[in-house]
């Protein structure tokens, strides 16, 4: 059931509805039903690999809260010294549990995602020497099998180091997972503090469900008249990009780049603002990236908890191990402070980028996505103080406004090439795009290159116009560290102008938004 | 303490890390720096900082950053 559909609002009205009427001890078993309906719609045999997976997790989790309460007991009336030993047995032992529940979760992630991947490029290996091939599974992935699974690790992560307590009820637990909001595509929300307010009791709190609905009304806005109307253009181009030449490209890129973040962060908005309906607020994931004036800024402010993610799971326990704190301390030494901490810091930050390419799908575009952006990190931190005093040294004032509207110029650029590493076909195609969006065009350039006749262009670029302005009113409230939203301000004004505005967005969308056959259907994130 | 925050200054120059009580919060820190601190407190202290214990609490100030390490070097 996508959310972008006339089933999912008769669907979350119906929850609402009997969310708020039952007892509120038993709101968290309508989460839970709700959830097996909802996962259930994309197909069963789903629901029974996530149900498989939520078990063996909840099996580990209770052992590891065993473990957890032993450590407690053990560790009363004794000096710090044994203290520290008993934790250090204690973690061992909560090390074996973890390792099996990561192998049993990561698996089933790499049975599903990559087995294709890897069998196709064994397959190529065996091409040079033994002539036989190994047939591709064709497996289908679950749906949101990379936020739940990721979702899970941190469970168990967070349970390993003692941070949370494990949920005892396993029907709790997969309401947890299950929650429909964040299954599909995230936010990939930590248990603590999600499953906290999820199992809290709720009423019904007017104020939070209407900025619910408005949220709701904004993810449409930015998903169904915006993304999905300029998509065509992007989807013709790339299947045939050999076909085509010059800057086009560089044309793609851009409302490619349009395009993923009112997809993405459209489906937020919408599951955010769902969430809220019910009385649970989810983590916001992006906060204006392409205000960003460098990438990492950029990064910190797109697809937020999967960074959270893989900078607590991946970065710090790579960097912090006793090898790279060596190799940090070595490299300071020899090469200063800044250097030498950057370049000691490259090798975990390439590691995170390619987990992070890996984890949209095993493929070699989404891996060279990742290097590519890996490596922008790293010269970024490397950079980073040479060019603050050089930019001292010319007096330039980089607090500037124009000269932040350059930086974001810049990220925007960076980030666009690397939107054209990720769309390819193949590698070889996207540095085809790259190369060729700096060159002379062959062919001339008419309208109809441009898939959408000229008042649908005029129509997105006036939504777009809409969109910059909103954001450019939330990101100035931000940097003025006024703490109020743009909802908060609209929840200020009179009731004729809240009105007014509800039923302009509504209409907007109804009217303007794209709809039909292979329109609206899915979302980018959804396929990962 | 003194002596901490010169080897703060050390390791990032450029911060009043002695009235700073936000420092990862609002951005001043970065992780780059973060590990960069914990591997000169591994030098200097001989104390090493475990990743669970990267939280924001932990960083946002000198003195929060200097009770972590004692609570660690009496651990």
């Amino acid at each position: 059931m996508s959310v972008v559909s006339y089933s999912f609002l008769l669907f979350l009205l119906i929850v609402c509805l009997v969310y708020y009427i039952i007892p509120k001890k038993w709101q968290w078993v309508v989460l839970l039903a709700a959830g097996i309906v909802f996962y259930a719609a994309a197909g069963v045999s789903y629901l029974a690999v996530v149900g498989l997976t939520a078990l063996v997790v909840y099996g580990c989790s209770l052992l590891m809260q065993k473990n957890l309460d032993q450590q407690a007991l053990l560790l009363q009336d004794v000096d710090r010294k044994a203290a520290r030993k008993i934790k250090n047995e204690m973690k061992q032992k909560r090390k074996r549990v973890l390792v099996c529940g990561l192998i049993v979760v990561i698996g089933i992630l790499v049975l599903f995602k990559g087995s294709d991947f890897l069998i196709e490029n064994v397959n190529v290996l065996l091409s040079h020497t033994v002539h036989r091939q190994i047939s591709a599974w064709k497996l289908i992935a679950p749906l949101g099998i990379s936020f739940y699974s990721f979702m899970m690790i941190a469970y168990l992560v967070d349970l390993y180091h003692g941070k949370i307590n494990a949920q005892k009820n396993f029907l709790k637990y997969l309401t947890y997972v299950l929650y429909f909001p964040h299954i599909t595509q995230g936010p990939i929300g930590r248990y603590d503090p999600l499953g906290t307010e999820m199992f809290a009791e709720h009423r019904f709190d007017y104020d939070m469900f209407r900025k619910g609905i408005w949220l709701m009304i904004w993810g449409y806005f930015k998903k169904l008249v915006i993304a999905d109307r300029i998509a065509p253009f992007v989807s013709t181009v790339i299947k045939n990009a050999p076909d085509y030449s010059g800057p086009i490209f560089l044309v793609i890129g851009i409302v490619y780049s349009i395009q993923i973040y009112c997809d993405f962060s459209g489906c937020m908005d919408i599951v955010r603002g769902s969430s809220e309906c019910l009385g649970i607020r989810l983590k916001e994931n992006f906060r204006r990236p392409y205000f960003s004036r460098n990438m990492p800024e950029f990064w910190r402010r797109w697809h937020i908890s999967l960074g959270e993610f893989f900078r607590e799971n991946v970065f710090y326990p790579v960097s912090t191990s006793a090898l790279f704190l060596k190799l940090n301390t070595a490299g300071r030494k020899r090469f200063g402070n800044e250097w030498g901490r950057n370049i000691a810091s490259c090798l975990p930050i390439l590691c995170v980028w390619i987990l992070t390419g890996v984890w949209h799908g095993a493929n070699w575009n989404y891996i060279g996505w990742g290097v590519y952006h890996g490596i922008l990190i790293c010269l970024s931190a490397m950079f980073e103080q040479p060019i603050k005093k050089l930019m001292e040294k010319a007096k330039i004032n980089t607090d500037h406004m124009a000269f932040q509207v350059f930086q974001m110029l810049r990220t925007f650029f960076l980030c666009l090439i690397g939107r054209l590493i990720f769309l390819g076909n193949g590698l070889s195609d996207s540095f085809y795009m790259i190369g060729s969006a700096f060159s002379r065009p062959q062919a001339a350039y008419t309208m109809k290159l441009f898939v959408l006749r000229r008042k649908e262009w005029a129509f997105a670029l006036v939504c777009m116009l809409l969109l910059l302005a909103v954001s450019i009113a939330q990101e100035i409230l931000e940097r003025r560290g006024i703490n109020m939203t743009i909802r908060d301000w609209l929840g200020n004004r009179n009731v004729i102008f809240r009105g007014a505005v509800l039923l302009a967005g509504i209409l907007l969308i109804l009217c303007f938004g794209i709809y039909g056959a292979g329109a609206g259907a899915t979302f980018i994130y959804e396929q990962f | 303490m003194n002596e901490f925050i010169e080897m703060l200054k050390r390791v990032k120059p450029g911060i009043d890390f002695e009235h700073e009580t936000a420092l990862v919060d609002d951005g001043l820190l970065e992780s780059l720096d973060i590990i960069s601190i914990i591997s000169e407190v591994s030098e200097v202290y001989g104390v090493w900082i475990p990743s669970d214990e990267i939280i924001p609490d932990n960083f946002n100030s000198a003195e929060a950053m200097y009770e972590l390490v004692q609570d660690l070097k009496e651990e």
